[in-house]
């Protein structure tokens, strides 16, 4: 299934690992979920918690990665993957299962709480862009942060982390849902 | 009062000498404008007139600023003794504590004393500008002017309209903020204005992350500077505002009724970090499932990739590549 997911392929690839299309129920399994945890993973497809690691490709960068697995985990198959990805010259961060891991997670509520800003009329899109990123120097304002990402893989995210967690403090912002689904701009109005 | 493009010299009266109103009279000077700084504590104004004025000779010192400019920037600034000084202001902008009876007070005396034409502004960071106001009887000039410490460094000013602030109050102030080499931004008198509403989702997702044992605080942190571009994690950022500063903020935020920010009043991770009656200092990471990369990694060179999203949303990925169900 590499041929599926081209991001998580690639760095694979680049990692020299060889890719197999068929269970030998042994190799460790690789995913890389949107908002989903690795348990939810693991039940929705029927494999192998035990061997499987998740690896965070939404949030690409050339000195750090996160990875997670599920409860009751091998250890050898995280270890593995973690050993893989260091192979690269990343630093690996090892959490506990987390839907949307951290990064993922983080800023998707940083793009839900300034879409929904917009949507109550807090201030307008690029006032709300340029506030934060003067005032409290994030790398991009929570609008911009929503189209880098995607509106619709940040809807993504959050959906399926209000499914998992029932919490509405995950609930997507009208503003959000509205745009992604129209395949708009988190910045128009 | 006359919009300052049309105006060849305005005077702004600052009340209170603290960080604040000494950035805020720094900026007003080296922008073109004369500033009156007035501090009920005895001695404070003066203090803080030395300390701008030392500012201002770094800046030279620094080349940021000509000397003739300094020297007109610095002859700009004065103080005054008692708030009846502040009378021919075209705009007082208080920076004293965070408390509203006192800043009702202040502004009432204000009242008494300023041309009807006068704008009143508070530098508040927290208190809604309408509960302040309301103890005004010409409410339409009154506004908030919301700078950032350290104010020259951080361009940065929030004006925000109280309901009954008028568009000229509003659009003069922004203009002055441009006067003082600000970016104003216009924001709704709720709780947290727009920056500290608008940061809450950095700080209270990582402690949410934390308190569910998914990761260290050192470990949020180090995710979100390597992979995010941030120039600090969360609980570095809260480390240098202070929990004791953080906390409460996101207790006046929590009121906005924002779902987004529901949580930041009753977490767990906060409160530890912060019990009754004493302030953290750092916040130590006691959340901890720290699983360290193997230090004798056992090699995977083989492996399956499995197919991993679990929906597609209605409209098309932007994507395509990023996932795909098979």
């Amino acid at each position: 299934m590499a041929e599926d997911d081209p991001e998580l392929a690639e760095l694979i690839s680049r990692a020299g690992a060889e890719v197999i299309h068929a269970d030998d129920e042994q190799s460790p399994i690789v995913c890389a979920p949107i908002g989903e945890d690795s348990t939810a993973v693991a039940v929705r497809e029927g494999l192998d918690h035990r061997r499987l690691v998740a690896i965070d490709t939404l949030t690409p960068s050339d000195k750090r990665i996160t990875i997670m697995t599920a409860p009751g985990a091998d250890p050898a198959a995280r270890d593995g993957i973690a050993a893989l990805l260091s192979s690269l010259g990343l630093a690996v961060t090892v959490i506990a299962d987390s839907p949307g891991f951290i990064a993922p997670r983080i800023r998707a509520m940083i793009a839900n709480l300034g879409c929904e800003m917009a949507q109550t009329g807090v201030a307008s899109p690029d006032d709300i862009d340029t506030a934060m990123t003067l005032g409290l120097n994030y790398p991009q304002g929570p609008l911009a942060l929503t189209d880098a990402m995607g509106p619709e893989i940040v809807l993504a995210i959050l959906d399926t982390l209000s499914a998992i967690t029932a919490d509405p403090r995950y609930r997507p912002s009208l503003w959000l849902r509205r745009r992604a689904l129209l395949g708009l701009s988190a910045l128009d109005v | 009062m006359t919009s300052p493009d049309q105006q060849t010299s305005t005077t702004i009266g600052i009340v209170g000498a603290g960080a604040m109103g000494r950035g805020i009279a720094q900026v007003t000077v080296t922008g073109g404008m004369t500033a009156l700084i007035y501090d009920a504590a005895e001695g404070a104004a003066a203090k803080a007139q030395e300390f701008v004025g030392g500012m201002i000779d770094r800046l030279v010192e620094k080349n940021r600023l000509e000397a003739d400019a300094a020297t007109e920037a610095k002859s700009g600034l004065q103080i005054v003794d008692s708030l009846e000084g502040l009378a021919d202001c075209d705009l007082v902008i208080e920076a004293i504590v965070e408390n509203i009876e006192i800043k009702q007070q202040v502004f009432k005396s204000l009242e008494a004393v300023l041309s009807d034409d006068a704008i009143i502004a508070s530098n508040t960071s927290s208190i809604r500008i309408a509960s302040i106001a309301s103890a005004c009887e010409k409410r339409d000039r009154i506004a908030g002017m919301h700078f950032f410490n350290p104010v020259p460094l951080m361009r940065l000013v929030e004006i925000i309209r109280a309901p009954e602030t008028s568009d000229a109050t509003a659009e003069t102030l922004s203009d002055i903020g441009k006067r003082m080499g600000r970016t104003p931004v216009a924001a709704q008198d709720g709780p947290g204005f727009l920056v500290n509403l608008g940061g809450r989702a950095y700080t209270t997702e990582g402690l949410r992350i934390a308190t569910e044992c998914v990761a260290s605080p050192a470990q949020i942190d180090a995710v979100m500077r390597d992979c995010c571009g941030f120039r600090m994690g969360p609980f570095e950022l809260m480390d240098l505002t202070g929990i004791d500063v953080n906390f409460p903020v996101s207790k006046i935020v929590f009121l906005t009724g924002i779902s987004m920010i529901s949580a930041s009043r009753r977490h767990r991770c906060t409160r530890r970090f912060m019990p009754p009656g004493v302030m953290a200092a750092k916040p130590t990471p006691v959340f901890l499932t720290t699983l360290k990369t193997a230090r004798n990694p056992v090699a995977a060179p083989r492996l399956i990739m499995s197919r991993t999203s679990n929906r597609r949303p209605a409209s098309s990925w932007p994507r395509t590549t990023r996932n795909s169900l098979s």
